[in-house]
């Protein structure tokens, strides 16, 4: 599914959050939004999510407004994880990721075998199985982190949306949701997140898409996009781009850390 | 145990039942079928109704509780928060206040009705007015307006007891903000059970938006929840159940607030499935603590709210103090 903003504005509380974004994120990508402390990237992923009209423009997914689509279609449609990391009852794993099946359902029944195995599957994915039981409450960040993920995933929508999944994780964590990300991109999803460690958004995106003070400023492919003369620009601090080990590595600050 | 933590709704219905049996059999004169020719009168005029309200009203304030505190994410929200209590309470003072109790049969309770009516509208106005684009503005403008009407109607209720016209109307006040289901009849019950049933009903078929809501507004949203519709349906729920139990009974405060935080560690903390369990859950308790009322003042002079507020404030004390961890936690928002 292709998932389109089409020159979108949105106005919060009467402020100019986002003015006239356009992005175009294809099935079987990743697409990952990078850009500085309220520049809007929140905002557009909500968009694309469907939880905020915009003021002006349209989100579209395969040609249909997602304005306009049922809740529960959407719900299908689209999985999102927020920015905020919160599960307000001392749930067990498990039943959060279980929360993911909820537009599956009809009404409050049971879990059917379908529900059950999609469970799994994300539980698995995320190596949560042996804690299925424990408590949320028990959880480091890092941990929480991966189990609000794993509902996302468990909904089991073509498109994941998904806002800083990666914050609080430590590295290995980081590289680990982002393999899987990559490998539901590879088998058909449309895959959008927002992310600050630049150097995952250079190893892992397909398109990067630069978000500055409400506007677009770039979008591409990571080689195209990612240059020092743009990052430099859209952050206010000098960036180094460099390789370490085959892997893309970007430094803010440069070596003095001075502002150019 | 564990055999216990799987069927807890079986458990409490299975206690619900002999309660039952137990508050027909269960008079001022002792525990017994009551004597003679005077039985079925008795029965079905004295003890039926009370049981009746007793588990229409429990029921009624235990699911109420258990859904405000789903969808406010904090345990510490009780149903009159929205107004209805304070509504009813006043609606029924002015029924005393102005004569129309001792005139009209049925004028107390339906000046409750009326009194929560009109509280959940003003809160309904507010809150609809208070609103702005803020993710948890809804829910913040709706407690804001609850706990502003709540508080102009406690104070209409002391003005009204202050310019009381006699001191025998104003003892008449206290004692029914007290609470109580003593000396009610079928006629009561058929006044309150409807709209406490409907109000049920809307908040019993609330449990996947109320889970849903556990990860948040926005994983709500995108999980096919509909804020709006379940801030509404909260709201006339809720509404529908407290103002018909205040206006038949007066004041009966904690049990809306207890119940879930009891069964919580029994059932788990899942909003949704707490809800049928609250609702048997507050039966049961209101249940009890009017048998035992009638078993310990033969004479019926200790008020049912009296009671609960005198047991449940020490045992929330407690809870939070030495009970289990995860009430201690207090998820709040």
């Amino acid at each position: 599914m292709t998932l389109v903003a089409e020159t979108v504005t949105v106005n919060l509380s009467g402020r100019r959050v986002l003015d006239g974004v356009s992005m175009t994120a294809q099935a079987g990508t990743m697409t990952l939004v990078i850009g500085p402390n309220g520049a809007g990237k929140s905002t557009l992923l909500r968009t694309l999510a469907g939880l905020i009209a915009p003021t002006r423009g349209r989100v579209g997914l395969s040609g249909e407004d997602v304005g306009r689509m049922q809740a529960r279609d959407r719900a299908k449609a689209i999985a999102y994880l927020p920015q905020s990391r919160v599960v307000h009852w001392p749930l067990s794993i498990r039943e959060v990721v279980a929360l993911g099946r909820l537009p599956h359902r009809g009404g409050p029944s049971g879990e059917s075998a379908p529900d059950a195995r999609a469970i799994e599957r994300a539980l698995g994915t995320l190596g949560l199985s042996s804690l299925a039981g424990r408590s949320v409450d028990q959880l480091s960040g890092g941990e929480l982190a991966r189990v609000l993920l794993a509902r996302a995933l468990a909904q089991e929508a073509r498109v994941l949306i998904a806002d800083e999944p990666t914050a609080s994780l430590d590295p290995a964590h980081q590289v680990q949701v982002f393999v899987e990300l990559q490998r539901l991109a590879q088998g058909g999803a449309t895959v959008v997140a927002a992310l600050h460690d630049l150097s995952l958004a250079a190893r892992f995106a397909d398109q990067v898409v630069v978000i500055d003070g409400g506007t677009c400023r770039a979008a591409g492919s990571p080689g195209a996009v990612l240059t020092e003369t743009l990052l430099t620009s859209v952050f206010g601090t000098r960036m180094a781009i460099g390789e370490v080990g085959g892997v893309p590595a970007i430094v803010a600050g440069g070596p003095s850390g001075a502002t150019p | 145990m564990s055999r216990l933590r799987r069927h807890p709704l079986a458990i409490l219905g299975t206690v619900l039942l002999v309660l039952v049996g137990a508050s027909l059999l269960t008079g001022p004169l002792g525990v017994g079928l009551p004597p003679g020719v005077a039985r079925t009168p008795i029965l079905l005029e004295i003890r039926l109704p009370r049981t009746l309200l007793a588990l229409l009203i429990g029921g009624g304030l235990g699911i109420a509780g258990a859904a405000l505190q789903g969808y406010l994410r904090n345990a510490l929200a009780e149903p009159g928060l929205l107004g209805a209590t304070g509504g009813a309470g006043l609606g029924a003072v002015i029924a005393i206040h102005t004569g129309a109790s001792a005139a009209v049969p049925l004028a107390l309770p339906i000046g409750g009705l009326a009194g929560a009516l009109v509280a959940t509208l003003a809160v309904l106005g507010l809150a609809a007015a208070g609103r702005s684009t803020a993710a948890a503005a809804g829910q913040h403008a709706l407690l804001i307006s609850g706990v502003a009407v709540s508080t102009l109607a406690t104070a209409l209720i002391s003005l009204a007891l202050n310019l009381s016209p006699n001191p025998f109307a104003a003892v008449e006040m206290v004692h029914w903000l007290m609470g109580s289901i003593a000396d009610r009849s079928l006629d009561h019950v058929m006044l309150a059970g409807p709209a406490i049933l409907a109000g049920a009903a809307v908040l019993a078929r609330l449990g996947p938006d109320l889970d849903a809501l556990s990860l948040g507004e926005d994983a709500a949203r995108n999980l096919g929840t509909d804020i709006d519709r379940v801030r509404w349906l909260i709201i006339i729920g809720t509404a529908l159940v407290v103002g018909a139990a205040t206006a038949v009974a007066g004041t009966i405060g904690f049990v809306g607030l207890i119940v879930p935080h009891l069964l919580r560690p029994w059932v788990g903390a899942r909003p949704g499935p707490l809800l049928l369990a609250s609702m048997l859950g507050g039966a049961v308790l209101l249940l009890a603590a009017d048998i035992a009322i009638r078993l310990a003042s033969p004479v019926g002079e200790l008020r049912l709210g009296v009671l609960t507020a005198l047991l449940g404030a020490p045992f929330f004390l407690w809870l939070i103090v030495a009970g289990p961890s995860d009430q201690r936690r207090g998820p709040l928002p």
